[in-house]
């Protein structure tokens, strides 16, 4: 559940759905209702109650809302999804479906779903192998791919250097960056392809930047001396004027406006006036000129002097009004510049168009001292006057002036994600961003509830931030990496996000398990690689036991059902120690007793299969054959005249055939020597088999009686 | 983290999966020097991108941060992920990608393009590594392994016949190295070295691995160029290996310059050992004998010089590195989209 308030609409960035269609809506021809109820939580994504998602027959994926039709985002599936027109997909009962990848709602899957029906199959009388049909991945936020490099240049990488390098120079170095941007982006739109989506990115970045850059003025301390006074009055006005440029008027709100802005345009304008025959006035004009020009600068004086001066341009300026009295047209309109000048609050009010332009105005002409503080009083008396418009920048603009600045995070989430990341990242390095009640103080006071943890605002932008990138087919990495920086839940998102990242080759997977790695991950991807000592080494690393049990039983019953060997060979690259799991063990000694059988080593064999008996680790269907294994070694020392085995390892060996044919385990015991029959033939030059391995009892009773003999005929027997 | 010198960073469009130097060529001028970059993981197109560095006069060194100054000269699509790169010669561009496929581009010279030749798809997995056999014959001669654990010989004269070595190892093959004119070395994920003989690839002659550091899996190879006998590796845990192929039972000589996965080596100046790792650092290593001595004299003992580099600003992997001796000039490319340079001294 969202820590925010999840009634605020539009909480998201509105996705701007601006794919130009090549198809009217009404090609398409299967509605599909989406049944996930991920589409109905407002928390989750772009989508909500009013989206819906259609399947059109030319295999476009769109993504549409109710509340007005041409808002629709259309994906074109790559390659085109092609069919055959003769089928009739409600005859083999199939569909286009999608589904939303579960590590994000950006991500989209397309498939063909359904099977043909079981009547159907059955008249083919054999089962029906359908080759894959091919999925479709496709990402809902395009615009993700040309933001690339400005998000990787802007990754939060910086936590260790962050004491060696200035907090102000990474938040600058993000301002150039923006502005980097914005240019791109302007240069853009200049070409003749303007696209929508172009303009829109533009204008988030355009409100991204202002928010930035009162963040900066308000918050972060400057690189200069910073009790400079006056200091903040012009950044301020820098601001303004930067952020919210002058829109086109006439002539005179546009001078009051020049004027309000302090800009320097303004003294032109008034020059223009008596250029163009107003030649009466020009003595009134070029007062107001002086006047503009003896402005006491904050950047040139002590603070004691620059009081003594402004007040002595104030009071220059209301000579002025007196001598102005009366002077007929021009009387109102310089009258009222010089209000403006004086910081008159009425008049500046009246002669704005934005609540922003009214601050700037004020602060420059009223309080051109004033500092952070006195911003909050100032803008209260604007807001008396001046509506401001309930967009999301305007909200955050507000909430960041009155110093509220979780708030003003939550309104910047709406304009981006990457914004209120950021931006609460470095606020909380300078300890002003801290945790908020994840349950508002009323709702506590009525369920009683104190145990509710609360939710750290840094934390949280970051992982929302992060969990847009994870779906991306490049940037999942960086994604990986805020998490990284993300103290309490970063770990459970990587241990749950990591195993959904799709990959086709072990290079990628590599990747992957390099981050789980990094992060000390017991591996929980169960890299199924399509070579199985890949596997086999990737299971040991991540101590996956039960995983490698599989592969184990899988060698041995093929060795039960072909009698080959040849799977062994995969063990024979895989080093192993004391630590390796048992079953990789087993596999590997009884490659190595396979081996020195060939080789004619027969008495070290022996040992190892003793050894292999004794350890009591393989499968009880495999122990027919690891004593039948004993069968050859005793014929072959019998040739040779060797005793391979002692009298204590012939009746060990008795004593488990014994176990293996007694009641007990006979179903397995002679299941397994069923399957043994089938290649386990004299032609093979191997002995005939029976249910109770009786060559193998005779072998083993010679045996004991050739020991006896040979050791009867020791000398130490008769004493 | 311990302080690590800067790089040089340039932004590389996309994430960089290898970079190259061309072999120097006399018919430029000396001040100029190419490489290649080329990416992986990309949504739609990998790219192979050609660029020039040319060296910037010393009277206006004082002006740039870095003393070369580099230009994309060319840009051409790939086909899957640049897995390796090789230049063949002057004008020949030789990748393997992970669709399976060996690709050649001919950089022309003249216009300075790069263009597709030829492919060879002859591969059921990913191909990964690649060698050119040395003091080749006019046809040059190839041995490419893949993830699927087979060894590839063909002469790039002739796409019909090439030889193919179905189980050289059991698990996927990474790198590929060509020493000597009739001895081909593997590496693995399976950690071990194989050694192969070109008359009769069918079978290794000779198999080892690290017994320190069983299932490490190996990144790279790299063969010092004066002494072919000795061979470098990278391994997943970091360790970078000297090996001697006359003394197979252990490694020659040993260092662990990175915690994370060491992605490639690149042996420069005898026995200094440049590697790279996806912790995203550099490492530096002189495993030669003075430095040997150094360690006796207390403060070093036991261990090997290893310096480190990274850009400040960047963990992400570093994948590939290559120097080139004359410029005495490093590149590494990794998943951070950078390109990072280095004069070394």
């Amino acid at each position: 559940m969202s820590i925010f308030d999840p009634d605020s609409k539009n909480r998201l960035p509105s996705a701007p759905f601006t794919f130009q269609s090549t198809l009217n809506p009404t090609d398409v021809d299967e509605i599909a209702y989406p049944q996930s109820t991920k589409f109905y939580k407002k928390d989750e994504g772009s989508f909500d109650a009013e989206s819906y998602l259609t399947v059109s027959s030319t295999g476009d994926a769109v993504v549409e809302q109710n509340v007005a039709i041409n808002n629709y985002q259309k994906i074109h599936l790559n390659p085109l999804f092609m069919y055959d027109g003769d089928i009739n997909w409600s005859e083999s009962n199939q569909t286009l479906g999608a589904k939303f990848n579960p590590s994000s709602v950006n991500g989209l899957m397309c498939y063909v779903f359904g099977k043909e029906p079981k009547e159907k199959a059955e008249k083919v009388g054999e089962e029906m192998i359908h080759q894959d049909i091919q999925l479709y991945m496709c990402s809902l936020n395009d615009l993700m791919d040309d933001r690339r490099s400005f998000m990787e240049a802007t990754r939060v990488d910086r936590k260790d250097i962050i004491r060696t390098i200035k907090l102000s120079n990474i938040y600058s170095d993000y301002s150039n960056l923006i502005s980097k941007r914005i240019r791109r982006l302007e240069g853009m739109k200049s070409k003749d392809d303007i696209s929508d989506k172009i303009y829109s990115e533009l204008d988030t970045f355009q409100d991204i930047f202002s928010v930035w850059e009162l963040c900066r003025i308000i918050y972060i301390p400057s690189k200069q001396e910073y009790n400079q006074f006056g200091q903040f009055s012009h950044e301020l006005l820098k601001w303004i004027n930067h952020c919210f440029p002058l829109p086109d008027e006439f002539f005179w709100s546009r001078l009051y406006k020049l004027i309000l802005r302090g800009s320097s345009q303004a003294k032109t304008y008034l020059e223009s006036i008596i250029k163009d025959g107003g030649a009466e006035f020009s003595d009134h004009i070029k007062l107001v000129l002086d006047i503009l020009d003896s402005r006491p600068r904050t950047t040139e004086l002590e603070y004691h002097e620059f009081n003594l001066r402004r007040h002595e341009w104030l009071s220059k300026i209301s000579d002025l009004q007196t001598k102005l009295r009366g002077e007929g047209f021009l009387e109102g309109k310089i009258n009222k510049i010089l209000m403006i000048l004086r910081g008159h609050t009425k008049t500046i009010t009246d002669e704005c168009s934005t609540w922003q332009e009214a601050l700037g105005g004020l602060v420059y002409h009223r309080r051109p001292t004033c500092d952070v503080q006195e911003l909050e009083n100032i803008l209260n008396v604007i807001l008396k006057e001046k509506k401001t418009c309930n967009t999301a920048l305007d909200d955050a603009l507000i909430q960041f002036i009155f110093r509220k600045v979780e708030k003003g995070i939550q309104h910047c989430e709406r304009i981006d994600l990457w914004l209120s990341a950021h931006l609460s990242d470095i606020l909380n390095k300078l300890d002003l961003v801290g945790r908020i009640n994840s349950q508002s103080s009323h709702q506590k006071k009525k369920f009683n509830i104190t145990t509710q943890p609360d939710v750290d605002i840094r934390e949280y932008c970051l992982l929302n931030y992060a969990e847009s990138m994870v779906s991306h087919t490049t940037l999942w990495q960086l994604a990986f990496k805020y998490f990284e920086h993300c103290e309490i839940c970063g770990y459970s998102y990587i241990s749950q996000l990591v195993v959904r990242i799709p990959f086709e080759d072990e290079y990628k997977a590599n990747k992957l398990l390099s981050i789980c790695k990094h992060n000390g991950l017991t591996l929980q991807e169960k890299t199924i690689s399509r070579r199985y000592a890949s596997a086999i080494v990737y299971f040991i690393n991540a101590g996956d036991t039960a995983s490698l049990e599989v592969i184990y039983r899988m060698f041995l019953d093929y060795y039960i059902d072909t009698g080959k060997l040849t799977f062994l060979d995969t063990i024979e690259s895989i080093q192993l120690d004391d630590a390796s799991p048992v079953s990789i063990k087993f596999l590997s000694r009884y490659r190595l007793f396979h081996a020195l059988k060939q080789n004619g080593e027969i008495q070290r064999a022996g040992a190892i299969l003793m050894e292999l008996l004794r350890a009591q680790v393989a499968p009880i269907s495999f122990w027919p054959v690891l004593l039948l294994n004993a069968l050859p070694l005793l014929q072959e020392g019998k040739a040779r005249k060797m005793i391979i085995f002692s009298t204590q390892d012939t009746l060990e060996i008795l004593r488990n055939l014994q176990d293996v044919t007694s009641f007990v385990y006979q179903d397995e015991c002679l299941a397994c020597i069923e399957r043994l029959k089938k290649w386990h033939t004299q032609e093979n030059g191997y002995s005939e088999l029976d249910k109770n391995l009786t060559a193998l009892r005779l072998a083993l009773l010679q045996n004991s009686a050739d020991c006896y003999i040979e050791n009867s005929s020791s000398p130490w027997m008769f004493e | 983290m311990p302080d690590l010198e800067s790089l040089y960073t340039l932004h590389a469009y996309g994430k960089l999966s290898k970079v190259r130097f061309a072999a120097s060529q006399q018919a430029y001028d000396s001040r100029i020097t190419l490489f290649a970059t080329g990416t992986w993981d990309e949504k739609k197109n990998n790219a192979l991108t050609l660029w020039k560095l040319e060296e910037i006069p010393i009277s206006l060194r004082n002006l740039v941060p870095f003393s070369y100054e580099n230009k994309i000269i060319a840009k051409v699509d790939h086909k899957g992920d640049v897995r390796d790169m090789q230049f063949i010669g002057d004008s020949f561009l030789l990748t393997s990608s992970s669709k399976g496929c060996l690709n050649v581009f001919n950089c022309i010279k003249s216009e300075r393009q790069t263009e597709h030749e030829t492919d060879f798809e002859n591969k059921s997995a990913a191909a990964t590594g690649m060698a050119i056999k040395p003091f080749g014959s006019p046809d040059t001669e190839i041995a490419s392994v893949g993830e699927d654990g087979r060894l590839v010989l063909f002469k790039i004269t002739d796409q019909n016949h090439y030889q193919v070595v179905d189980d050289a190892d059991a698990s996927g093959l990474r790198a590929v190295s060509w020493p000597s004119s009739d001895r081909i070395i593997t590496a693995g994920s399976s950690g071990q070295l194989r050694i192969f003989d070109y008359r009769n690839p069918n079978k290794p002659c000779a198999k080892f691995y690290d017994s320190a550091h069983p299932r490490d899996s190996l990144n790279c190879l790299k063969v010092n160029s004066s002494q072919v006998h000795q061979i470098v590796s990278g391994s997943s845990q970091g360790f970078v290996t000297i090996w001697d192929t006359r003394n197979l039972s252990r490694p020659e000589k040993q260092s662990h310059p990175h915690k994370n996965s060491g992605i490639a080596v690149y042996l420069y100046i005898s026995l200094a050992v440049l590697s790279c790792s996806e912790d995203g650092t550099i490492g530096i290593m002189d495993f030669n004998a003075h430095a040997e001595n150094l360690r006796h004299h207390g403060s070093l003992r036991d261990s090997i010089l290893i310096r480190k580099l990274g850009s400040g600003f960047n963990n992400l992997a570093i994948n590939s590195i290559d120097y080139h001796p004359v410029a005495r000039l490093l590149i590494g490319g990794g998943d951070s989209q950078n390109l990072l340079l280095k004069e070394l001294e």
